[in-house]
Protein backbone atom coordinates (compact mmCIF):
# COMPACT_ATOMS: atom_id res chain seq x y z
CA UNK A 1 0.00 0.00 0.00
CA UNK A 2 1.20 3.81 -0.81
CA UNK A 3 0.13 6.95 0.16
CA UNK A 4 -1.59 9.47 -1.90
CA UNK A 5 0.23 12.99 -1.57
CA UNK A 6 -3.36 13.71 0.47
CA UNK A 7 -2.21 11.22 3.27
CA UNK A 8 1.53 12.49 3.12
CA UNK A 9 0.30 16.00 3.92
CA UNK A 10 -1.91 14.42 6.74
CA UNK A 11 0.47 12.37 8.54
CA UNK A 12 3.33 14.91 8.67
CA UNK A 13 0.63 17.17 10.33
CA UNK A 14 -0.05 14.54 12.74
CA UNK A 15 3.56 13.76 13.04
CA UNK A 16 3.63 10.18 11.77
CA UNK A 17 6.34 11.53 9.08
CA UNK A 18 8.97 13.86 9.42
CA UNK A 19 9.72 16.07 6.11
CA UNK A 20 11.66 19.44 7.31
CA UNK A 21 10.98 21.74 5.57
CA UNK A 22 7.95 20.93 4.30
CA UNK A 23 6.03 22.58 1.44
CA UNK A 24 2.40 21.12 0.40
CA UNK A 25 3.75 22.50 -3.06
CA UNK A 26 6.15 19.78 -3.37
CA UNK A 27 3.10 17.18 -3.16
CA UNK A 28 2.87 14.79 -5.85
CA UNK A 29 0.15 12.10 -6.30
CA UNK A 30 2.12 9.70 -4.34
CA UNK A 31 5.36 10.93 -3.49
CA UNK A 32 7.18 14.23 -2.40
CA UNK A 33 9.92 15.92 -4.23
CA UNK A 34 12.66 16.53 -2.18
CA UNK A 35 15.43 18.82 -2.68
CA UNK A 36 19.45 18.17 -3.28
CA UNK A 37 21.45 19.53 -0.27
CA UNK A 38 24.85 21.81 -1.01
CA UNK A 39 27.03 19.15 0.30
CA UNK A 40 29.02 16.40 -1.46
CA UNK A 41 31.77 14.36 -0.91
CA UNK A 42 33.73 12.35 -3.19
CA UNK A 43 36.06 9.43 -2.29
CA UNK A 44 40.06 9.91 -2.72
CA UNK A 45 40.79 6.43 -4.18
CA UNK A 46 39.57 6.04 -7.50
CA UNK A 47 39.13 1.77 -6.50
CA UNK A 48 37.15 1.01 -3.83
CA UNK A 49 36.57 -1.81 -1.04
CA UNK A 50 33.86 -2.84 0.31
CA UNK A 51 35.55 -4.51 3.43
CA UNK A 52 37.80 -0.97 4.18
CA UNK A 53 36.63 2.10 5.12
CA UNK A 54 37.46 4.40 1.11
CA UNK A 55 38.74 7.88 2.37
CA UNK A 56 36.20 10.78 1.61
CA UNK A 57 36.78 14.63 0.46
CA UNK A 58 34.36 17.43 0.91
CA UNK A 59 33.64 19.07 -2.66
CA UNK A 60 32.02 22.73 -2.10
CA UNK A 61 28.80 23.26 -4.49
CA UNK A 62 28.58 27.03 -5.30
CA UNK A 63 25.23 28.88 -5.86
CA UNK A 64 26.18 28.38 -10.11
CA UNK A 65 26.21 24.55 -9.54
CA UNK A 66 28.64 21.39 -10.09
CA UNK A 67 29.17 19.22 -13.20
CA UNK A 68 28.84 15.70 -12.47
CA UNK A 69 30.85 13.60 -14.67
CA UNK A 70 30.70 9.98 -15.65
CA UNK A 71 33.00 7.27 -13.84
CA UNK A 72 32.65 9.07 -10.65
CA UNK A 73 30.34 8.52 -7.87
CA UNK A 74 29.29 12.40 -6.26
CA UNK A 75 27.40 11.53 -2.28
CA UNK A 76 24.67 14.36 -1.59
CA UNK A 77 22.72 15.16 1.15
CA UNK A 78 18.69 15.56 0.97
CA UNK A 79 18.27 19.63 1.53
CA UNK A 80 15.02 18.20 4.21
CA UNK A 81 15.57 15.82 7.15
CA UNK A 82 12.96 13.13 6.68
CA UNK A 83 11.55 9.99 8.05
CA UNK A 84 8.92 8.03 9.80
CA UNK A 85 8.52 5.58 12.93
CA UNK A 86 5.24 4.20 10.88
CA UNK A 87 6.05 4.33 7.15
CA UNK A 88 8.35 2.56 5.19
CA UNK A 89 10.04 5.53 3.30
CA UNK A 90 11.15 4.56 -0.62
CA UNK A 91 14.11 6.77 -2.35
CA UNK A 92 13.28 7.47 -5.89
CA UNK A 93 14.44 9.83 -8.67
CA UNK A 94 12.46 11.90 -10.90
CA UNK A 95 11.42 11.26 -14.18
CA UNK A 96 12.18 14.37 -15.37
CA UNK A 97 16.16 14.35 -13.77
CA UNK A 98 15.84 10.36 -15.03
CA UNK A 99 15.57 11.74 -18.86
CA UNK B 1 1.85 -3.74 2.04
CA UNK B 2 5.33 -4.48 3.40
CA UNK B 3 6.08 -7.09 5.73
CA UNK B 4 8.25 -6.15 8.63
CA UNK B 5 11.04 -8.16 9.57
CA UNK B 6 9.17 -10.22 12.46
CA UNK B 7 6.40 -11.16 9.81
CA UNK B 8 9.05 -12.30 7.45
CA UNK B 9 10.49 -14.23 10.55
CA UNK B 10 6.82 -15.64 11.18
CA UNK B 11 6.21 -16.31 7.31
CA UNK B 12 9.35 -18.57 7.09
CA UNK B 13 7.85 -20.65 10.14
CA UNK B 14 4.84 -20.99 8.38
CA UNK B 15 6.48 -22.00 5.19
CA UNK B 16 4.97 -18.83 3.12
CA UNK B 17 8.75 -17.92 2.68
CA UNK B 18 11.74 -19.51 1.90
CA UNK B 19 15.31 -18.32 2.81
CA UNK B 20 17.87 -20.82 2.79
CA UNK B 21 20.19 -20.70 4.49
CA UNK B 22 18.88 -18.30 6.99
CA UNK B 23 19.92 -16.56 9.79
CA UNK B 24 18.16 -14.51 12.14
CA UNK B 25 21.09 -11.57 12.55
CA UNK B 26 20.22 -10.65 9.22
CA UNK B 27 16.57 -9.52 9.93
CA UNK B 28 15.98 -5.57 8.91
CA UNK B 29 12.89 -3.62 10.11
CA UNK B 30 11.27 -4.23 6.74
CA UNK B 31 13.86 -6.96 4.56
CA UNK B 32 16.53 -9.75 5.23
CA UNK B 33 20.35 -9.63 4.08
CA UNK B 34 21.21 -11.42 1.46
CA UNK B 35 25.06 -12.50 0.49
CA UNK B 36 26.37 -13.06 -2.71
CA UNK B 37 27.35 -16.40 -3.90
CA UNK B 38 31.00 -16.88 -5.44
CA UNK B 39 30.52 -17.11 -8.97
CA UNK B 40 30.23 -14.23 -11.61
CA UNK B 41 29.32 -13.89 -14.70
CA UNK B 42 31.22 -11.26 -16.37
CA UNK B 43 29.32 -10.31 -19.48
CA UNK B 44 31.39 -9.15 -22.59
CA UNK B 45 30.35 -6.25 -25.01
CA UNK B 46 27.94 -8.45 -26.84
CA UNK B 47 26.05 -9.23 -23.98
CA UNK B 48 25.57 -13.21 -25.42
CA UNK B 49 29.08 -14.34 -24.18
CA UNK B 50 30.94 -14.05 -20.65
CA UNK B 51 33.77 -15.22 -18.50
CA UNK B 52 32.68 -17.10 -15.24
CA UNK B 53 35.07 -16.10 -12.59
CA UNK B 54 34.85 -17.93 -9.27
CA UNK B 55 35.68 -15.26 -6.40
CA UNK B 56 38.44 -16.09 -4.14
CA UNK B 57 38.28 -15.07 -0.39
CA UNK B 58 40.59 -12.00 -0.95
CA UNK B 59 38.18 -10.64 -3.61
CA UNK B 60 37.34 -9.47 -7.10
CA UNK B 61 37.77 -6.13 -8.31
CA UNK B 62 34.47 -5.00 -10.37
CA UNK B 63 35.45 -2.34 -13.57
CA UNK B 64 33.36 0.21 -14.40
CA UNK B 65 31.36 -0.25 -17.93
CA UNK B 66 30.86 -3.74 -17.53
CA UNK B 67 28.04 -6.25 -16.89
CA UNK B 68 27.84 -8.67 -14.05
CA UNK B 69 25.86 -11.37 -13.34
CA UNK B 70 25.55 -12.78 -9.64
CA UNK B 71 23.80 -14.24 -7.53
CA UNK B 72 22.69 -14.83 -4.00
CA UNK B 73 23.89 -17.70 -2.10
CA UNK B 74 20.34 -18.17 -0.68
CA UNK B 75 17.25 -19.68 -2.17
CA UNK B 76 14.62 -17.09 -1.88
CA UNK B 77 10.95 -17.13 -2.27
CA UNK B 78 7.54 -17.37 -1.46
CA UNK B 79 4.14 -18.54 -2.91
CA UNK B 80 2.33 -15.76 -0.98
CA UNK B 81 4.01 -12.54 -0.98
CA UNK B 82 6.05 -10.44 -3.62
CA UNK B 83 9.81 -10.04 -3.30
CA UNK B 84 12.04 -6.95 -4.39
CA UNK B 85 15.11 -7.42 -4.93
CA UNK B 86 16.82 -3.90 -3.09
CA UNK B 87 20.59 -2.86 -2.61
CA UNK B 88 22.10 -2.09 0.30
CA UNK B 89 22.64 1.88 1.36
CA UNK B 90 26.16 1.22 2.56
CA UNK B 91 27.08 -0.36 -0.69
CA UNK B 92 24.91 1.56 -2.83
CA UNK B 93 27.15 4.54 -1.34
CA UNK B 94 30.11 3.18 -3.02
CA UNK B 95 28.77 3.13 -6.03
CA UNK B 96 27.24 -0.29 -6.44
CA UNK B 97 23.74 -0.50 -8.49
CA UNK B 98 21.70 -3.53 -8.39
CA UNK B 99 18.98 -4.50 -10.30
CA UNK B 100 18.24 -1.00 -11.23
CA UNK B 101 15.32 -1.86 -13.76
CA UNK B 102 14.00 -4.73 -12.55
CA UNK B 103 13.73 -5.44 -9.23
CA UNK B 104 10.16 -7.16 -9.59
CA UNK B 105 10.36 -10.53 -8.37
CA UNK B 106 7.17 -12.75 -8.98
CA UNK B 107 5.29 -14.61 -6.64
CA UNK B 108 5.65 -18.25 -6.52
CA UNK B 109 9.72 -17.76 -7.63
CA UNK B 110 11.77 -19.65 -5.33
CA UNK B 111 15.52 -19.60 -6.63
CA UNK B 112 18.89 -18.07 -6.18
CA UNK B 113 18.22 -14.93 -7.46
CA UNK B 114 20.06 -13.39 -10.47
CA UNK B 115 22.02 -9.73 -9.32
CA UNK B 116 22.67 -7.30 -12.16
CA UNK B 117 25.53 -5.44 -10.86
CA UNK B 118 27.32 -2.68 -12.11
CA UNK B 119 29.98 0.05 -10.37
CA UNK B 120 30.90 3.28 -11.12
CA UNK B 121 34.09 3.48 -9.86
CA UNK B 122 36.31 0.60 -9.47
CA UNK B 123 35.34 -1.78 -6.52
CA UNK B 124 36.52 -4.84 -4.59
CA UNK B 125 33.68 -7.08 -3.74
CA UNK B 126 34.05 -10.47 -1.64
CA UNK B 127 32.23 -14.29 -1.48
CA UNK B 128 29.30 -14.38 1.05
CA UNK B 129 29.65 -10.61 1.61
CA UNK B 130 26.21 -9.05 2.41
CA UNK B 131 25.48 -7.52 -0.89
CA UNK B 132 21.71 -6.42 -0.59
CA UNK B 133 18.15 -6.81 1.12
CA UNK B 134 15.16 -8.38 -0.32
CA UNK B 135 11.60 -6.64 0.89
CA UNK B 136 8.39 -9.17 1.20
CA UNK B 137 5.05 -7.58 0.02
CA UNK B 138 1.41 -8.63 0.59
CA UNK B 139 -0.32 -8.65 -2.66
CA UNK B 140 -3.68 -7.38 -3.71
CA UNK B 141 -6.11 -9.72 -5.81
CA UNK B 142 -5.99 -12.76 -6.80
CA UNK B 143 -2.82 -14.85 -7.55
CA UNK B 144 -1.59 -15.42 -11.10
CA UNK B 145 0.27 -18.23 -11.20
CA UNK B 146 3.97 -17.42 -12.26
CA UNK B 147 4.80 -18.89 -15.75
CA UNK B 148 8.31 -20.58 -13.75
CA UNK B 149 10.85 -19.24 -16.73
CA UNK B 150 13.56 -17.96 -13.88
CA UNK B 151 11.79 -20.31 -11.28
CA UNK B 152 14.51 -23.08 -9.84
CA UNK B 153 17.45 -20.91 -11.05
CA UNK B 154 21.07 -22.25 -9.62
CA UNK B 155 23.50 -19.99 -10.17
CA UNK B 156 23.31 -16.53 -12.12
CA UNK B 157 21.38 -16.65 -15.27
CA UNK B 158 21.64 -14.76 -18.43
CA UNK B 159 18.92 -13.32 -20.30
CA UNK B 160 16.19 -16.65 -21.62
CA UNK B 161 14.66 -14.56 -24.60
CA UNK B 162 17.58 -15.23 -27.43
CA UNK B 163 19.88 -18.41 -27.52
CA UNK B 164 22.72 -17.52 -25.84
CA UNK B 165 26.48 -17.66 -26.28
CA UNK B 166 28.05 -21.73 -27.31
CA UNK B 167 29.94 -23.60 -24.48
CA UNK B 168 32.64 -22.85 -26.42
CA UNK B 169 32.20 -18.80 -25.51
CA UNK B 170 32.49 -19.76 -21.75
CA UNK B 171 35.72 -18.89 -20.25
CA UNK B 172 36.47 -19.49 -16.84
CA UNK B 173 38.58 -17.09 -14.90
CA UNK B 174 39.64 -17.19 -11.38
CA UNK B 175 39.95 -13.88 -9.78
Amino acid sequence: MILSGIAIAEAVRSGEIVIEPFSESQLGPNSYDFRLGDRCIIYQNHELDSHTQNPTADIAVGCDGLVVKPDRLYLFNTLEMMGSTKFVPIIRGRSSTGR
Amino acid sequence: MILTGNEIRSALDRGEIIISPFRSDWINPNSYNYSLDGAILQMHDNLESYDLIYLQPSGFTLRPRTLYLACTAEIIGSRRYITTLLGRSSLGRLGLFLNVTADLGHVGCESQWTLELTVVQPLRVYPGMRIGQVAFWEQLGRAMPYGGRYHGDVGPRPNKDRTLAAASHLRTVNS
